[in-house]
Order: structure tokens, then C-alpha cells, then sequence
């Protein structure tokens, strides 16, 4: 199957040696810029949306990001690709073919490629063989995860006696309020049996999608706020973005940096019950950089007065 | 088109979806090798557990120490990537 070389640095706008923080940060403003729910033109954003999760994906996990460096031109020489061949490939999971060549693809019970390959199995020839389970990585944004969707997705698998290539294409339902790492099972679409066997089953896992504004744990939303020191100190009323609209939040006076306002029900779904996860805003003090001669005059009045004494 | 709302399986569906028996699965329940409440998960946990059972020839304890390991692995992973 051919792929694509994709030069991930270059969709992150970043430098070779970039450090991780300049990863997440390139990543964040990209993702803010070309997120779907925010962009003009929601086609092509949306693709972009994709190869930046992508990129970030692969950057910004040191393990990957250095099998990237290691891949570098020489990605598609023999010795190379020859370690990675594998027989099942994935289309639509919103990961790119040179993706799943290398960073996911799809995977027998989830061990590494090749982990059982020529081990006697134990059953007699001609026996009927069970296809084994595959799994794999699905790509799903916030959104998606927030409604539930419907993902089309083909998988190709070889028949390792015939060699015969077969695709198949269904279509898989994300439920509501899909979890990252949860895996969901689709019946008979794993490996074919042999000799009469029935097939295995596929298993996708969730990968929530990179957000500019959220993460997620389990069916938490997180989202950090940045806020002056006076609206820290003294308390203040912000709009705060979530994934079904934006609120009003309260900070309180006297909040601390780093402290964790919660909104009940507003994370992602619980299942069937209609119940919501709850929603996290953490307060991130930001202090101001440049100031105007007025403002230093303030800071120093402040100073003069204050009996604040953060060391004593 | 498949339905992947979270389901739950008494023993007996459990047992005819894997192909393993009753007997063994309630075995591997009391060993801890898999939850007592039966869904997909646990559907993937019995296959995987057959089929180490059946390439690497572990026993039961060799079973519970993998699965006890693969699960840490997964934890840290998933705990990693919230991480970053």
C-alpha cells in the first residue's frame, strides 16, 4: 500500500530541533486556527485540523517522535519498511496511511506486529480456525465524542496462506460520550477464519483528537483559564468556552494559581443515562509583560502599600 | 452497521462469543484475570487470554502476572498521554 511521506514538522510550522514545549505551542495555535468549529472554510479546516492532530501526535510523544527522526528520507528504503510490513491496513480512522504504517496500523490482540509469527499454535491442520481480533487507533474530535457519530471505515486485511488482499468497508458507530482508550468491538471484521473458522473482531480504540481548548479524562473535560492577578485576588465574572457553548463562571476572590473551579455536567456523557461528566476550569494566573507608565505607577503603589509578604 | 453501545453479557452469551466454557471463564473471574461484570472489554480480555494461552503455553499464573502487567502498561500509557 503505498503512503505518503508527511513531513510532520513542516505541517507543525516548527524546526527540527524544536523543543516539546515549542511542539505543544505550535500545536495549540495551529489547532485554534484551523479547529472546525471556528474556521471559515470547514472543509479543508477540517483536513488541516487532522494532519496537525497528526503531526502533534507523533511530535509530541518523545517515543514516536524519535522513530520519526529515525524514519527520516530513507523512509521508504527496503530495510526500513521491510520491518514494518505488515497485512492489515486501516482507511478512515482520520489517520493517514503513513500513519498507520508506522505509528499505529493494526495489530493482533494489540501485541506488537509479528509477536506470534511462526509459533505452532497448538491446532491440528485442517482444524476450523477462529480469524484472529485486530486492533487499531480511531481518531475521534471532541465533538464527535460529545454526540456520538457514524465513521465509515474500510480495513484490508491479507489472507497470510493465499496471500489474497480483501477490503472491507462498514460503518462504525461511536456512541455518545466515547472515552479515550475505550476500545469499541465490531463483530466479524477481524481476520478471516481458515478452514471454516468464523472471523475475528475488530477493536477500535478512541483517541480523542488534540483540542485547542480542552483535554479530556475519562468523561472530564479540563479547560485552563487564563486570568490577571486582579481577577485572581479580587474575583471576577469570565465567559468561559465548553463543548456545548459557552458559560458564565464565577472565579472567586482569592483564587490560587493552579486551582480547580468545577462545573457540574458539562463534561462528556455517560453513557445511556443522559448523566455528564463534569466540566474543569483551572485557573492559570498570567502576569502581564509590558507595562505602561501608568500601570508601573499602579505596581509600585501596590508595592509600597501592600502587606503582602509571600516569604515571611 | 454495527451497535456499540456498551452492552453487558451474562455467562452463558459470554461463554458461546469467546468459545470458552463457563467453568473457565468463573476460573479466570476468581483468579482476578478478568471483571465480574462481562462486556466487550471482557470479551477482548478472554481472547487475548486464550491466545497467550495457546502461543506462549502460560499457565495461570503466568496468565494473571501477564495480564496484570499489560493492564499496568495500558494504565501508564493512558495516564502518560493525559500527561503531555
Amino acid at each position: 500500500m503505498p503512503a505518503h511521506f508527511k513531513d510532520y514538522y513542516a505541517t507543525l510550522e516548527i524546526p527540527r530541533d524544536a523543543s516539546a514545549d515549542d511542539i505543544k505551542k505550535a500545536f495549540r495555535k495551529l489547532a485554534r486556527k484551523y479547529h472546525p468549529d471556528t474556521a471559515k472554510d470547514k472543509k479543508t479546516a477540517e483536513e488541516k485540523f487532522k494532519e496537525i492532530n497528526e503531526a502533534n501526535e507523533v511530535l509530541g510523544d518523545p517515543e514516536k517522535r524519535k522513530k520519526y527522526d529515525t524514519l527520516g528520507a530513507n523512509w521508504q528504503e527496503p530495510q526500513a519498511s521491510a520491518a514494518q510490513e505488515q497485512d492489515v491496513h486501516f482507511g478512515g480512522t482520520g489517520f493517514s496511511d503513513f500513519f498507520e504504517q508506522y505509528f499505529s496500523g493494526g495489530s493482533r490482540y494489540g501485541f506488537p506486529q509479528g509477536f506470534d509469527e511462526g509459533i505452532p499454535t497448538g491446532a491440528g491442520r485442517g482444524r476450523a480456525r477462529r480469524g484472529h481480533d485486530i486492533e487499531g487507533d480511531i481518531l475521534v474530535t471532541l465533538e464527535e465524542a460529545m454526540h456520538g457519530t457514524q465513521r465509515p471505515i474500510s480495513l484490508q486485511t491479507v489472507n497470510r496462506q493465499t496471500g489474497a488482499a480483501q477490503t472491507h468497508s462498514f460503518e462504525v458507530r461511536i456512541p455518545p460520550g466515547a472515552t479515550d482508550g475505550r476500545r469499541i468491538r465490531v463483530p466479524g471484521q477481524g481476520e478471516p477464519g481458515s478452514n471454516g473458522g468464523a472471523a475475528g473482531d475488530l477493536y477500535l480504540r478512541v483517541r480523542h483528537a488534540s483540542h485547542p481548548e480542552f483535554t479530556t479524562h475519562e468523561t472530564e473535560v479540563h479547560h485552563e483559564l487564563d486570568v490577571a492577578p486582579w481577577e485572581a485576588v479580587l474575583g471576577a465574572e469570565v465567559v468561559v468556552p465548553t463543548l456545548d457553548g459557552s458559560i458564565k463562571l464565577r472565579i472567586p476572590a482569592g483564587a490560587e494559581n493552579q486551582q480547580k473551579l468545577r462545573v457540574r455536567g458539562r463534561g462528556l456523557p455517560k453513557g445511556k443515562t443522559g448523566e455528564r461528566g463534569d466540566f474543569f476550569v483551572t485557573i492559570n494566573v498570567v502576569l502581564p509583560t509590558t507595562l505602561s507608565e501608568t500601570e508601573r505607577a499602579l505596581w509600585e503603589q501596590l508595592r509600597n502599600t501592600s502587606t503582602f509578604k509571600p516569604r515571611a | 452497521m454495527n451497535d456499540a453501545t456498551p452492552q453487558t453479557y451474562t455467562l452463558a452469551i459470554l461463554a458461546e462469543i469467546t468459545g470458552v466454557s463457563t467453568q473457565t471463564i468463573v476460573l479466570y473471574q476468581e483468579h482476578g484475570l478478568i471483571r465480574p461484570d462481562f462486556d466487550d472489554e471482557t470479551v477482548r480480555a478472554l481472547r487475548r487470554i486464550e491466545h497467550l494461552r495457546e502461543t506462549c503455553e502460560l499457565n495461570l499464573a503466568g496468565l494473571k502476572l501477564l495480564t496484570s502487567l499489560l493492564e499496568e502498561v495500558e494504565q501508564l500509557r493512558s495516564e502518560l498521554r493525559t500527561l503531555r
